[in-house]
């Protein structure tokens, strides 16, 4: 680029940046809602509405619709297949639509009411029916009504609504790895490198990067000069089961007839998927208990996997952890024996209060006064360092509780306590590596030991509260790696 | 749409890194990794047929090569209970009718020799020559949605990265 060329696009950016109304809006918090779909005969309805939980429609930043088929057999082989719903195409301009270059089946969404969002079904714009595998979605095939038909995906910014998300969702992002887009239309991913079942998807998009890295573009995008989208589906119909990718019939795009190559053999984009890691059931093997307040109804203990590859999910009013008596849930399990050590991860805590909790507990009992010791971690407000991650001791029953909190660590972040006869040390971990014995380096301990005499059986697990119950509103915490 | 010349591609001063060649797949960032960048939309009257693009220039967060999703939502101008209407940029039509399509397009470009400099390109979509796009002539189509204003929020941006 000469000098000339720098001026000239200085010129265009700065003007473009002064006449747009350009705001990069950085420094936005942004929020995700996660809503299940549910039941969705698409046989016979073409819409469905799904609630937004109160998100101003002027506010939302982007909407993913995600559709799983009802289990098919296609070719003698079964599978189910998970799909955007607002995916292309048609086809190019002008371009007869026949079965063979037909890949439209996407439907659209749109919100015209106050939070809430209307989708559609696709068309049988061939009218081919059940005979065009890309008709799927629109032929009836997804007669079930009764599961859950797939996920809304809300990112918005503002004031969060007032309405806790019972799930874990996760997020990974996979290289496409090399595709020479020029050469061949498809390319088929190894969807097993994600690390979990296509059922478990909850949102998804594939992105194209060009061979020099200048252009990004969504490989469902529609193009410049007519329709050249792409498709990308995911399915479980092969071992190991495949993210298929497949680039749209225009091909200047891809042929380097634009500026842009995409025949080279580095990687060519990603594919992000985010996936439902734990859902708020019941867990196995322990106990809900409401320290201190009545059942709220909204209280779920959720677990994925078993042992320390469980996922925990709780979602939970209750006011604090503090003074002489408490109000939180409390997932738990009897314990006996002299000596335990229990950790776990806290990956996430809701910010429904500066006070809000959520960690790990050994207690004598499940009196609200109970003597216990905790080590909880509170969240990270958007401004300011909020109340870090503290060790928390009630020494006598009805007693006072005592804090010690000298960080501003937040989630994620592993914690630990550590019971040695009368005697509790809690810890804080970025790593979460080993424990304190055999891994000093990996932790630290949080204030000084406590003394504490606690009965033979006594109660482990995890504890939460929103730090807040007037008005009441449900917290929503996810917990991985407990261990005890 | 501005388009980037081949110099400016293979100029020697990137900064950006390669994720490696080969047909492997690998797990490059997750929901503790991943970093986003919203852009806010405003001025653009797409009521106005002359101008069915927009390209915005926002210093971009991140290396090009590591933009991982792409999501353009647009708002309509508040309606007549105060609301706007909310779509997808890169919707398709839900009507059998091709003539009813509304898509639209977006795309990201870097310039590798400057890399404070992003361009992120949007475009409308029609499919029927003869038919305006169903964004401009929202009127026409029984709707009471318009896209019109200059000032109103038009919609936003999102982009994930990973650093």
């Amino acid at each position: 680029m000469n000098g000339p060329e720098i001026l000239k696009r200085a010129s265009v950016l700065a003007f473009a940046a002064a006449c747009a109304g350009l705001h990069p809006a950085r420094g936005q918090a942004m929020n995700t809602y996660w809503a299940k779909i549910g039941g969705w005969d698409m046989s016979s309805s073409a819409t469905k509405t799904v609630n937004l939980g109160g998100i101003e429609p002027a506010n939302i930043v982007a909407i993913t619709v995600i559709i799983h088929t009802d289990p098919v057999t296609i070719g003698g082989s079964p599978r189910v297949e998970a799909d955007r719903l607002d995916r292309t195409g048609f086809g190019e301009v002008g371009q007869t639509v026949t079965p063979s270059n037909y890949m439209g089946r996407g439907g659209s969404f749109e919100v015209t009411a106050l939070s809430s969002v209307t989708l559609y079904r696709g068309s049988d714009l061939q009218g081919c029916g059940a005979s065009c595998q890309h008709n799927r979605f629109l032929q009836g095939l997804h007669s079930g009504s009764t599961g859950n038909r797939g996920w809304v995906r809300v990112d918005y910014v503002g004031t969060p609504v007032n309405a806790s998300q019972p799930y874990a969702i996760k997020t990974k992002v996979l290289t496409i790895g090399s595709w020479n887009v020029a050469g061949a239309t498809n390319k088929d991913v190894n969807f097993a490198n994600f690390g979990y079942p296509v059922n478990r998807v909850a949102s998804f998009q594939a992105t194209l990067v060009s061979d020099d890295q200048i252009v990004v573009s969504d490989i469902i995008r529609t193009g410049p000069s007519g329709s050249f989208g792409g498709i990308a589906v995911l399915t479980d119909k092969v071992s190991p089961p495949l993210a298929v990718l497949r680039r749209g019939p225009y091909s200047d795009y891809f042929n380097g007839a634009w500026s842009w190559n995409f025949d080279g053999t580095q990687n060519r984009g990603f594919i992000k998927a985010d996936y439902l890691a734990a859902e708020c059931n019941e867990g196995s093997g322990y106990t809900r208990s409401f320290i201190g307040f009545a059942a709220d109804g909204g209280d779920c203990h959720g677990n994925n996997g078993s042992g320390a590859a469980a996922v925990h999910v709780i979602q939970t009013q209750g006011g604090d952890i503090w003074s002489t008596a408490d109000k939180f849930a409390f997932a738990n399990k009897p314990k006996t024996g002299s000596d335990l050590t229990i950790k776990a991860r806290v990956d996430k805590i809701e910010n429904t209060n500066t006070w809000a909790r959520a960690g790990i507990m050994l207690r004598a009992s499940l009196a609200a006064n109970s003597r216990h010791v905790a080590m909880v971690v509170t969240p990270k407000p958007a401004s300011g360092s909020g109340n870090g991650i503290g060790f928390t001791v009630r020494t006598s029953d009805g007693g006072a509780t005592l804090e010690t909190s000298p960080n501003t660590l937040s989630a994620p972040y592993w914690v630990l306590l550590q019971k040695t006869g009368s005697t509790f040390k809690g810890y804080v971990s970025a790593s979460g590596t080993g424990d304190p014995v055999s891994n000093p380096s990996a932790w630290t301990q949080v204030g000084a030991a406590a003394t504490v005499a606690f009965p033979a059986t006594y109660y482990a697990g995890l504890c939460q509260t929103a730090g807040n119950n007037t008005p009441a509103r449900y917290n929503t915490s996810v917990y991985s790696g407990l261990n005890f | 749409m501005g388009i980037p010349t081949r110099t400016a591609a293979l100029c020697l001063f990137s900064v950006f890194h390669f994720v490696s060649a080969g047909a492997a797949q690998t797990v490059v960032a997750t929901d503790e990794t991943l970093k986003t960048q919203l852009v806010e939309l405003t001025g653009w009257n797409m009521g106005n047929a002359a101008d069915p693009d927009k390209d915005l220039f926002p210093a971009p967060l991140f290396a090009c090569g590591k933009a991982v999703s792409l999501s353009v939502t647009i708002l309509s101008d508040p309606t007549a209970n105060g609301k706007p209407y909310v779509d997808n940029f890169v919707r398709m039509n839900r009507l059998r009718d091709l003539k009813n399509e509304r898509g639209g397009s977006m795309e990201i470009q870097c310039f590798q020799d400057n890399p404070s400099w992003l361009e992120i390109s949007l475009k409308q979509h029609h499919y029927d020559p003869g038919q305006t796009s169903y964004f401009i002539t929202a009127t026409l189509q029984s709707r009471s949605y318009r896209f019109e204003s200059l000032t109103a929020r038009r919609g936003w941006i999102k982009i994930e990265y990973y650093p």
